[in-house]
């Protein structure tokens, strides 16, 4: 087998489709054009909760222009979509629950004739009390929103007896902690073109993290088998999670079938944010006991997520949140409790760091202030706390073994003392600095009792090509490059040898969802199925064509050789015209992405680990926090692919710093306040440290046979603690509500009023 | 839920744009007038996408001045004791800072103009947009000092302050900026000046508080002349009049400052918004302003 512990890290091979994304040449899906093309648009809710009365398309269908108006009459098989249980309608009847519901939609020969059509669509509504919080949702009075009430699931793990040990602690200490409705902000908005088909199906060219979910949903709605829906969805404009769920598919689809004409559609910024996924705002309150040496002694935590009008996946995501809420620390009481909220607000559901985000700012956070409490280095108290490679996961589970938690910290507690000697000395007359570091533990895949299958197919084209064909998309995140890495290396062929296939539901396999940082790992556990007997039947062909042993033979660039050298050579070509049509080579398999083997629910297995640095400067007359550095030690296995490693962790660095400073889509009576990045602010290049490092722990466990964990989601998760703690480093200040509020800070610089400009000169 | 009330959503129509090339500033100004309330002026056009992005739908005409070349020009008077830039309201934001004379001139000006937008939004934005804006971040700046404005009325260009102009543009909508006036030298002096823009993130972002600050002071630290100017998000940008009275011919100690403090915490009245409280604005505005005059003496 593979030695797992080998560095690849030399590997700073440019993506195959790097050039076309930076060139802008490369066509999305989104850019497509067809022949007879409509342009479809959505109506969308006008109220956040409402019944409606009526609703009337007459002069919309009058409008010259307009090929077909769409209502809830028209859905012909289920009227619903949601990865876990269909309870999103695709066009609404009688009842809206968030502004993003849709009632219609129409296909009209331009995009202004479709906009003018659905402001001529009639809508008569009945308003209703919005709710517009969780806690307001939860009271006996609450109007109910959800078919069963407003309470769309709940989680919880115990362990030991907490409220004992809290009673003899020597510290406890008490927090809520809140965070944000964050938007994925992928460049890409939703969308595509939905073509009618001879045989009355459809091709599907729009992005999405799961072509086959989609396929099982689609069919679902519109009442026609599978095999008649074929999904084209790479490459994809990014998603994070975003575009897990089904979003325009469905009024595309139908719109399509009715006026047998290719439709498109592609979602304004606006029309996005309104409709669009967002990650869970989470209040979370924890009650963290601890003994005078800096034992953790208890840990509970309540946590309340608002989960919005549907359900999606938001059962999974608390389900993680509960799972990593104690992270990597080893605590012997433990009471964890999550509810996941129906309100009037936009839909939360998957996005990268799927609960770990909220839960982790809340544990980091809990670290630093009882380090401050018991006067103890936050280092040396995580040391005191955090797991042995061979303890248990956080839910008692067994999980593969891993001393990552350890080198994490250690690594990241030499960058913070070399960063703490010159940041004092950075700071000028108006500006005070500080560091801080966080960890976390993020488990990949889907997890213990979910049905998480991967796979793949490795096949010699008659042309001489080696096929490698997968189900995951390319959602920007590099996966191209990873398969190109892991076949080349693995078959010892070259990259001009190799055609990948993903993306179109037509001619890949399944491999499971492109999702829980799984893509890396499963191509690689794949591919250490497939190559022996794909090398073993194209060195068989080789080995009866020049009538050499076989064992003599291996795979090189073009084609075979002979170990040994001395010139042997048959290329692929010459290997593939001599194959009959009968003998085709093709190796597949299917597998499902490891998991723990203790019946524990949603437990994972494999897990990455992150510890991260972070220092900021802070404007102490505007209260401006400005982070200046953001470094991570990152322990996830063998690098596969050098700079798709470091863009994922500083891209999800950069995008948590957004989280933690400034991105919150903001509702005020359930309605977006941030419709536009005018107001929903990403951070912008200055916002970035102008350098980030990564430090690359390949280490694994002697005779781990599990290969490269993904780190899709690993860098994003423990930014907003170390930001925080930083902040508290150069204030005193403690930060528990996200985004960090400038006003709060410059409050908090100073309380003495007309003279608080003063108190910051030494 | 009963007592839930009925609405019903009118369909708005959406209207065809026309838009118009007058060559000269009379005929813009005769081809406003004509259509009144059902056209706009439009310059560099980037406010007026932005405010159809969140959903303003464009008048039926649209009268475009991009054809006035004369209001394109950016010239640099020297008469003696009067000497001035004037700026056509054409000029680009680009145009302006790139310009030799206002660089050199006006650092205050290229400081601010840096700060608004990106760079490819500077090609096009014009300066007589972003005062005509009403709360352009350039305003400030502008205020501090002391340029004068000029506009068409339909019967005769007038001259006047700026803050005079922001009061009549909201009166008489039909009114073309045409120049703006800043005076070199100022009061004979080699001013310290400063400007600052705070906002949400570092750059590419709406103002929460912008502040313009020009002041000179002899040796003993008596300031001989200032000017304070102050706007951010949807606040009319002023100058600060009682505190630059204040301040004047006064020698910079602690006490003064303070005083100087509460008085900008009470003449500055900022509006706030869903991300920003007004309280924040003045203390922002405040500890501005007071750190840069305390640099002054220490
Ligand atoms: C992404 C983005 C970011 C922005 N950031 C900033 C920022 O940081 N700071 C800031 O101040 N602004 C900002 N703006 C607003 C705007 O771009 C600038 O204020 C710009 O200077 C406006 O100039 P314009 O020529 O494009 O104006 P236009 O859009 O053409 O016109 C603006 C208004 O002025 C009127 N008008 C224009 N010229 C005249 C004239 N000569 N006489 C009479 N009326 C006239 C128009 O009728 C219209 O009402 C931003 C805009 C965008 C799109």
């Amino acid at each position: 087998m593979h030695h797992p512990q080998q560095s690849n890290a030399k590997q700073k091979k440019i993506r195959p489709d790097g050039r076309s994304k930076v060139t802008g040449s490369l066509k999305y899906l989104s850019d497509l054009s067809f022949p007879d093309m409509l342009y479809g648009k959505i109506v969308r809710s006008s109220y956040p909760h409402a019944r409606i009365l009526s609703i009337n398309t007459e002069k919309a269908e009058a409008l010259a222009g307009v090929y077909g108006v769409i209502t809830h009459e028209d859905v012909p098989g289920l009227n619903g979509f949601g990865i876990i249980t269909p309870d999103q309608p695709v066009l609404c009847k009688d009842k809206v629950l968030y502004v993003g519901d849709a009632i219609a939609a129409v296909a009209a020969t331009s995009i202004e004739i479709a906009e003018q059509a659905i402001q001529l669509i009639e809508v008569d509504y009945e308003t209703l009390p919005v709710i517009d919080d969780p806690e307001k949702a939860l009271k006996e009075d609450a109007p109910l929103l959800g078919k069963d009430g407003n309470v769309l699931h709940r989680a919880g793990h115990k362990k030991g007896d907490v409220n004992k040990a809290l009673d003899e602690s020597y510290v406890i200490l008490e927090e809520t902690y809140q965070v944000p409705r964050q938007m994925h902000a992928y460049m890409e908005t939703e969308g595509g073109v939905v073509v009618p088909e001879e045989d009355g199906g459809i091709s599907v060219y729009i992005g999405t993290q799961h072509g086959f979910k989609d396929r099982f949903q689609l069919s679902r709605i519109l009442g026609i088998e599978e095999e008649k829906i074929r999904i084209i969805s790479s490459p994809m404009g990014g998603s994070f999670g975003g575009k897990d769920e089904l979003n325009i598919q469905p009024y595309g689809a139908l719109l399509a079938l009715k006026t047998g004409r290719p439709v498109k559609i592609h979602q304004t910024r606006k029309e996005s944010m309104i409709s669009g996924l967002k990650r869970h705002p989470m209040k979370i309150s924890v009650k963290t006991g601890v003994d005078q040496k800096g034992n953790i002694l208890a840990y509970q935590a309540k946590i309340v997520a608002d989960t919005g009008a549907y359900a999606t996946l938001g059962p999974a995501i608390l389900d993680f949140a509960v799972e990593h809420a104690t992270g990597p620390y080893i605590i012997p009481n433990v009471e964890v409790e999550g509810v996941s909220v129906y309100t009037n607000n936009g839909v939360s559901g998957e996005f990268r760091g799927f609960g770990g985000n909220q839960v982790t700012f809340a544990l980091e956070g809990q670290m630093d202030r009882i380090a401050e409490k018991l006067n103890l280095d936050p280092v040396e108290l995580r040391r005191r706390n955090i797991r042995k490679a061979t303890d248990l996961g956080p839910l008692g589970q067994r999980i593969a073994e891993t001393d990552g938690a350890s080198n994490v910290l250690e690594s990241i507690s030499k960058s913070l003392q070399i960063k703490q000697q010159k940041s004092k000395r950075s700071e000028t007359r108006y500006t005070v600095r500080g560091t801080g570091i966080a960890l976390t533990m993020h488990g990949g895949g889907l997890g213990y009792g979910r049905l998480d299958p991967a796979g793949g197919r490795l096949s010699l084209t008659e042309k001489g090509k080696i096929e490698i064909a997968f189900g995951f998309e390319e959602v920007g995140q590099g996966i191209i490059a990873v398969i190109e890495t892991i076949v080349t290396e693995e078959l010892g062929c070259s990259p001009d040898d190799l055609s990948i296939l993903i993306g179109d539901t037509k001619y890949v396999p399944s491999s499971g969802s492109t999702t829980a940082s799984r893509g890396t790992s499963m191509v690689w556990h794949a591919m250490q199925r497939m190559k022996e007997p794909f090398k073993r039947l194209i060195l068989e062909k080789a080995a009866a064509i020049l009538d050499i042993p076989v064992m003599q033979l291996q795979l090189s660039n073009g084609g075979v050789i002979a170990s040994e050298g001395g010139g042997t050579f048959i290329s692929y070509e010459v290997i593939a015209k001599s194959i009959g049509d009968k003998e085709k080579i093709v190796v597949s398999t299917n597998f499902d992405f490891p998991t723990t083997p203790d019946e524990i629910d949603s437990g994972h297995f494999l897990y990455a680990f992150s510890g991260v640095l972070a220092e900021v400067e802070i404007n102490v007359l505007t209260g401006n926090v400005r982070v200046v550095a953001l470094d991570q030690a990152v322990a996830a296995g063998p690098v596969v692919n050098e700079m798709g490693y470091v863009g994922q962790i500083e891209g999800g660095g950069v995008m948590a710093l957004g989280y933690t400073l400034m991105e919150e889509a903001k509702m005020v009576d359930s309605k977006y306040v941030t419709e536009n990045f005018d107001s929903y602010l990403i951070p912008g290049i200055y916002d970035v440290p102008y350098k980030m490092n990564t430090e690359k722990i390949e280490k694994l466990a002697k005779g781990d046979p599990y290969g490269p964990r993904g780190v899709g989601e690993i860098g994003n998760v423990a930014v907003a603690p170390a930001i925080v703690k930083a902040i508290h480093d150069a204030t005193g200040h403690w930060v528990s509500k996200l985004p960090v509020s400038s006003e709060e800070i410059v409050t908090a610089v100073s309380q003495r009023g007309k003279k608080r400009w003063k108190k910051v000169i030494h | 839920m009963d007592n839930g009330n009925l609405v019903t959503e009118n369909a708005t129509q959406t209207l065809a744009t026309k838009v118009w090339m007058p060559k000269s500033i009379k005929e813009a100004y005769e081809l406003k007038v004509k259509y009144d309330s059902n056209a706009i002026l439009i310059a560099g056009g980037t406010l007026i996408q932005l405010q159809r992005e969140q959903g303003n739908q464009l008048p039926a005409h649209l009268i475009s001045l991009e054809k006035i070349d004369e209001l394109k020009e950016i010239h640099y008077f020297r008469t003696g004791s009067e000497n001035k830039v004037s700026i056509g309201a054409l000029s680009s934001l680009a145009m302006c800072m790139n310009h030799p004379i206002i660089a050199k001139e006006y650092p205050i000006m290229v400081e601010a103009i840096k700060g608004i937008a990106s760079p490819s939004i500077r090609n096009r934005a014009t300066i007589g947009g972003n005062v005509r804006y009403g709360i352009g971040d350039i305003i400030p700046a502008l205020l501090s000092l002391d340029a004068k404005v000029t506009w068409f009325d339909g019967r005769k260009y007038n001259t006047n302050e700026l803050s005079t102009f922001l009061e009549v543009m909201k009166k008489d909508k039909n009114i073309i900026l045409t120049q703006i006036d800043i005076p070199t030298k100022w009061n004979g002096l080699e001013p310290i000046t400063f400007y600052k823009k705070v906002g949400r993130r570092q750059a590419f972002i709406p103002s929460i508080v912008t502040v313009s600050l020009i002041c000179s002071i002899d040796l003993r630290k008596k300031i001989t002349a200032v000017r304070i100017a102050a706007g951010g998000g949807g606040t009319t940008p002023k100058r600060l009049v009682a505190c630059e009275n204040k301040l004047q011919d006064l020698v910079i100690t602690e006490a003064l400052l303070e005083d100087v403090y509460d008085l900008i915490l009470e003449e500055y009245k900022p509006t706030g918004d869903p991300f920003a409280t007004e309280s924040y604005r003045k203390s922002v505005l405040a500890n501005l302003i007071v750190a840069e005059l305390e640099q002054l003496i220490s």
